[in-house]
């Protein structure tokens, strides 16, 4: 039976450990530099006339690592509240994705503002990394592994190719899109929405460990954004974005190919949060002020919504009636 | 004459090397018979009555050896996918990950690892895989005792029972709930050769 007291201590540790890491961060960022905070604190602009490029990134460095170490900080110990215990290796999908998926994005992230990589050197090592990631989550079962019940190497191709296509696209508008609006945490509350209603259609389907780590991840990358956006008033995005695009697709991965989640509820959550996209048409952007952000987040929450209506209804018709006698 | 009787003695020889290569042979070998074979398994449910399932599908083979039993070897291979508990809702949600996983792990499995001779039967001691975790366990087979010609065929048959934790294998501790955390699983298996 779901024991949601043992879910909410562990979403208040996520919480808790991923805010005090932030914290830390700027703690930290302070005492070797306070110019360095105070400078970020002045909300300057991303690229400032005869700024170079490497003393901009000099400036979000501790931020970035800031909000990758508090993300990871954040989700292992809400992993340790639930006695997810650490197993190496991995042995099924959701274990991939917290040991392997999530440090991975989180490190790759890292790596690339190490590099300083053009931008499109860079998306093209995302494209790589979202084509990895499917394979990742599917390592070892029957999809791969088994010669009768498997897929064929095209039928993989096809279906790690797609997904990682599909991932990489996502990730490239949304990373756009969060460029363009001002809202600047529009774009990871979407996310964090999504990844939400991710969680709660695969635990409506019936497999509630994975629903529940969708939802604590969600909740990680939120309080994340909130804390870097008050100590920092930037947005850490390369972290947040990608380590929230990754995660819905990895959840959603996980949902269809080991749950019981859809396939088109699944497709619909992953790409719910490029509804807002259709704000930016130009007749939409003549709406007033106030109108835009309303509009812009009616788009995603409306599908996000519906799918799990969807999924509600087929668990009242599939599984609320083993619950009669109690769970099977 | 003495090439007559040269050529009995080989003759002799040879028929000597093939009646004692019948006699030396290692073991019969059996394969299971999936028609007359079953597994089937039962967990408490609130602590008050027993929920009852099977497994559909299954293969295996072993190899009995009447005059070395400890060189008896015993395989068993079920398929997690054919789980029946005579609920077809309940069965989806017992092939997702918080139970038995059936798409990362497929089969669960016995090896025999030694093997002796008991009363009625025989002490194996194997390998148990499930849920992608192997543990040690001992099974007392009744039967094997008696090898009947059917068909042309030899049949063989033993039934065990063992008692398993779910939570030794991995499962989702938060999954067992109502239902035990302990299975009985019973094997009434036939062997052909």
């Amino acid at each position: 039976m779901p024991d949601f007291l043992l879910y909410a201590k562990s979403l208040g540790t996520a919480t808790l450990i991923s805010a005090a890491c932030v914290l830390i961060s700027v703690f930290l960022t302070l005492r070797r530099s306070p110019d360095r905070h105070r400078r970020v604190l002045s909300n300057s602009p991303p690229v400032q006339p005869g700024q170079s490029r490497g003393a901009q990134q000099d400036s979000s460095r501790p931020l970035l690592w800031g909000a990758a170490v508090a993300s990871l900080a954040g989700i292992w110990s809400a992993s340790y509240v639930l006695n997810w215990r650490f197993v190496w290796p991995p042995a099924n999908g959701l274990q991939r994705w917290w040991e392997l998926v999530i440090p991975g994005i989180l490190v790759a992230e890292l790596l690339l503002d190490h590099l300083s990589l053009s931008e499109r050197w860079a998306w093209a090592f995302r494209l790589l990394l979202a084509c990895v990631v499917p394979r990742v989550l599917l390592a070892g079962s029957i999809y791969l592994e088994d010669a009768e019940a498997g897929w064929t190497t095209g039928q993989t191709a096809v279906v790690i190719g797609g997904t990682g296509f599909l991932l990489w696209c996502t990730w490239w508008l949304l990373t756009q899109l969060a460029e363009r609006t001002r809202q600047p945490g529009f774009v990871v509350g979407t996310l964090c929405l999504s990844l939400g209603a991710c969680g709660a259609c695969i635990m409506l389907a019936g497999y509630l460990k994975g629903g529940l780590a969708s939802g604590l991840v969600a909740g990680t990358l939120a309080t994340v954004a909130i804390a870097t956006h008050l100590s920092h008033r930037q947005q850490p995005r390369p972290i947040t974005v990608g380590l929230g695009v990754v995660s819905l697709f990895s959840t959603a991965v996980i949902g269809v190919c080991f749950g019981r989640l859809r396939m088109e509820l699944a497709g619909v959550i992953c790409l719910a949060p490029l509804g807002a996209w259709v704000a930016e048409l130009r007749w939409l952007q003549k709406l007033p002020g106030w109108m835009l952000p309303l509009v812009r987040a009616l788009l995603v929450l409306v599908p996000l919504i519906a799918t799990v209506w969807i999924a509600k209804q087929i668990f009242n018709r599939d599984l609320a009636p083993l619950l009669g006698g109690g769970r099977p | 004459m003495h090439r007559v009787f040269r050529v009995s003695l080989l003759t002799c020889f040879v028929g000597l090397l093939a009646s004692a290569g019948q006699v030396c042979r290692a073991a019969d070998e059996y394969s299971y018979d999936p028609v007359h074979s079953s597994i089937s398994f039962k967990a408490r449910h609130a602590d008050v009555s027993w929920i009852h399932g099977r497994f559909n599908e299954a293969e295996g083979k072993f190899s009995i050896d009447k005059a070395d039993p400890t060189k008896s070897t015993f395989e068993l291979k079920i398929k997690a996918d054919s789980v029946d508990t005579g609920n077809k809702a309940r069965d989806e949600h017992l092939r997702q990950p918080d139970y038995f996983d059936t798409k990362q792990f497929p089969t669960i499995e016995f090896k025999s690892t030694s093997t002796k001779a008991i009363d009625g039967g025989y002490e194996v001691t194997g390998d148990f895989k499930m849920h992608g975790v192997t543990k040690k366990v001992t099974l007392v087979l009744k039967g094997g005792d008696k090898v009947v010609e059917f068909n042309k065929k030899k049949v063989i048959g033993f039934s065990t029972r063992v008692s398993v934790k779910r939570s030794d294998f991995g499962f989702d501790k938060s999954a067992i709930g109502v239902i035990g955390d302990e299975a009985l699983i019973d094997i009434d298996c036939e062997g052909v050769r």
